[in-house]
């Protein structure tokens, strides 16, 4: 092949790669390019690492990569191809592909809610757009979440406070203006940094009629200052943060409409953990982190794996908020054993069933003991 | 942070001139340079390492922990006899202790000195700032030692967003400014290694910046290799066993997968403890080494995967 054929090969390889989804642009294919050279290619499978050392930048890009490089290169006819590749997939491929079916991907699209794998009824929903009375609380509930955030010591300093370390360099600095005489001792503080928030949004048949203001809690909660995240769950797990955020709350309502698969559906609340938990990005959003769970708690599944499995979530976290609609009667007891498994490892019950209830319990949601 | 901002990091081209001499030729020769440092490099790792060596780029290593990230960036600069500087990450690191701070106890020593010895307070002014006071953190240490240095990175998803936004500038130019000194940059630029536990997604731009590998599991037969090779003292049976039973466990949906650092631990522990079989009793007093995790012990001792092995 002459070196103008290969470039355009390779751009349309690129090309290729690109329409999967990849991030690809004349950059990295130059960047291919002058690998390629530099490594001294021989075989098919020396391409395939040159290119994917170069194109890909996450391991769920491998098996788009793989895919495309196959469909790509099958028709080169080079003898030493259907080896190599072979060889190649026995060796890495297969655990690859096991640990992306594994990890929960954070949706980047609309229709990104995962897809049915547990063979339940999939339920639809359209949650309404919030009138004007929703929509000021929910901007009241913003504004109180970040006139009193959770925080925590950062392990970052600053010049100023009283009991802290000496700060030198703020020390030496001020001095040079009294010709290095040291006149005050300057102390530094720790700042604080904004604890993250992690939602568990129950979208079950028995929480229908909540689920829609807990959807909006969501949504102003996405909008404070801090890093929020947020996971609906039913039968199934769905990422959401993402598609929470941007845009007017009517359009972000209707993106969660569009994304959640299993809406009024059962509750897996012990499934959706350990999914959580098989994912070691997720897992660390829950470190240290503030959870609420927006549940009833009428889980069918096995009490002692969700026990087992809510004692870990509330190790990891900071501190572990259940906010449940049946506990606003009075005369309400926890007799379901679900709810009894949970409740020795939760921090602190409110009992919400509306949005503006959550409003009213927002200001010392992290002041309460 | 906002010291970093004080620290322009100015712009210019990073040239990518090696000390071509101690280059490897090929990939396969660079694969047996590191066996010589005992690491086993696969195909599509010695690959990236090679790209990253001839061209000047960085290298992203991700993977699960254990696998060997860390052993890599020793291996290379035990390999072409290079100077390892290595910068651990962690939340709230910042620009004093990655790139540079100066020696204030010894500044404040050396004003009180001049004044007693009543020379005047001006004539030490001149050195004050001098490298004499100067103290070099990694990525400032990197810079100095330049091609002669393997910078290693380690676990930067365990630093803030704030600190990969400085990296991102640092890696592009090689190259800082010390507002009291002036600029200094690598005449040469380090190898550069970076690792992540992928607890954290990396910012596209830093991902662009380098070239990215993902260390796999080795196969069984690769990691008896391995673990022959590090702990020469173990017996290939016992080290054929140990993995057959670590990739069992593998398959299992652990909370913690063991990596072949665990590997390399349960196996060595057990020829210390002479147990050349793992019958139910070695495992019950032995899988600490391997599973780090409560939860994870009690699931594989639960499912008896290792019964047999």
């Amino acid at each position: 092949m002459a070196s103008g054929d290969n470039i355009g090969f390779f751009l349309g390889f690129g090309r290729a790669l690109r329409a999967e989804g990849l991030q690809i642009g004349s950059a990295e294919i130059e960047l291919l390019m002058k690998a390629l050279a530099k490594a001294e290619v021989k075989s098919l499978r020396d391409i395939y690492w040159v290119g994917r050392v170069c194109l890909t930048a996450s391991p769920e890009q491998i098996p788009v990569y793989d895919r495309v490089f196959q469909q790509w290169f099958q028709n080169m006819g080079d003898a030493t191809f259907p080896a190599a590749l072979a060889l190649h997939q026995e060796e890495s491929c297969p655990s690859i592909s096991k640990l992306r079916t594994a990890t929960i991907e954070v949706p980047t699209s609309r229709t990104s809610g995962r897809a049915a794998a547990w063979g339940e009824r999939l339920g639809l929903k359209r949650i309404h757009p919030p009138d004007a009375d929703e929509l000021s609380t929910m901007q009241l509930i913003t504004n109180s979440l970040n006139s009193c955030p959770p925080v925590r010591r950062s392990r970052r300093f600053r010049a100023g406070g009283r009991s802290g370390p000496l700060h030198l360099r703020r020390i030496l600095r001020t001095s040079y203006r009294t010709g290095g005489d040291f006149f005050r001792l300057i102390r530094s503080r720790r700042l604080t940094r904004v604890r993250p928030i992690m939602l568990l949004v129950d979208v079950s048949k028995s929480m229908a009629a909540h689920s829609r203001a807990f959807v909006q809690f969501a949504r102003a909660a996405s909008h404070r200052k801090g890093k929020t995240e947020v996971l609906c769950f039913g039968t199934q797990l769905t990422a959401v943060t993402k598609l929470l955020r941007p845009g007017d709350a009517a359009a972000a309502l209707e993106r969660i409409s569009a994304a959640v698969q299993d809406w009024d559906g059962g509750t897996r609340l012990s499934d959706a953990l350990e999914e959580l938990f098989r994912s070691p990005r997720q897992t660390r959003s829950v470190r240290g982190a503030i959870v609420i769970l927006l549940s009833d708690g009428l889980d069918r599944g096995s009490c002692e794996m969700m026990a087992k499995n809510v004692a870990r979530l509330s190790r990891l976290a900071h501190r572990l908020i259940w906010i449940n609609p049946l506990c606003v009667d009075p005369l309400f007891e926890p007799r379901a054993a679900a709810i009894q498994a949970i409740l020795p490892f939760v921090d602190k019950v409110y009992g919400c069933q509306d949005l503006s209830d959550v409003a009213a319990i927002v200001p010392n949601l992290f002041t309460d003991n | 942070m906002n010291y970093i901002v004080r620290c322009l990091v100015t712009a210019s081209a990073a040239t990518s001139i090696f000390h071509s001499m101690s280059l490897p030729r090929s990939i396969p020769d660079l694969s047996e340079l590191l066996a010589s440092q005992k690491y086993l490099a696969d195909q599509g790792l010695a690959t990236a390492l090679f790209l990253a060596l001839q061209m000047g780029r960085p290298l992203l290593l991700e993977g699960s922990p254990g696998v060997g990230k860390t052993e890599v960036a020793k291996a290379v600069a035990g390999a072409f006899g290079k100077r390892l500087i290595r910068l651990q990450c962690y939340e709230g690191i910042d620009v004093s202790q990655a790139l540079y701070e100066w020696d204030f106890a010894r500044q404040m020593v050396a004003i009180r000195a001049e004044e007693v010895s009543a020379s005047g307070p001006f004539s030490i002014s001149e050195q004050l700032f001098s490298r004499r006071f100067l103290l070099e953190r990694p990525l400032l240490a990197a810079l100095q030692a330049g091609s002669s240095a393997v910078l290693l990175i380690d676990e930067i998803d365990r630093a803030d967003d704030e600190f990969e936004a400085f990296l991102l500038e640092f890696l592009a130019e090689f190259q800082i400014t010390i507002p009291e000194l002036g600029t200094v940059s690598a005449e040469t630029p380090p190898v550069v290694i970076l690792t992540s536990n992928r607890t954290r997604e990396m910012h596209d731009a830093l991902k662009r910046r380098c070239f990215y590998h993902w260390i796999d599991y080795p196969t069984q037969s690769r990691e008896k290799e391995i673990i022959l090779l590090r702990a020469p003292e173990v017996e290939a049976l016992l080290a054929e066993k140990v993995v057959a039973a670590v990739a069992r466990m593998r398959e299992l949906a652990l909370l913690k997968k063991p990596g072949i650092a665990e590997s390399i631990d349960w196996a060595n522990g057990l020829q210390r403890l002479q147990m050349r079989d793992l019958e139910d009793s070695t495992i019950h007093q032995t899988l600490g080494l391997v599973l780090k995790e409560r939860d994870d012990l009690v699931h594989v001792l639960e499912q008896k995967v290792l019964g047999g092995g």
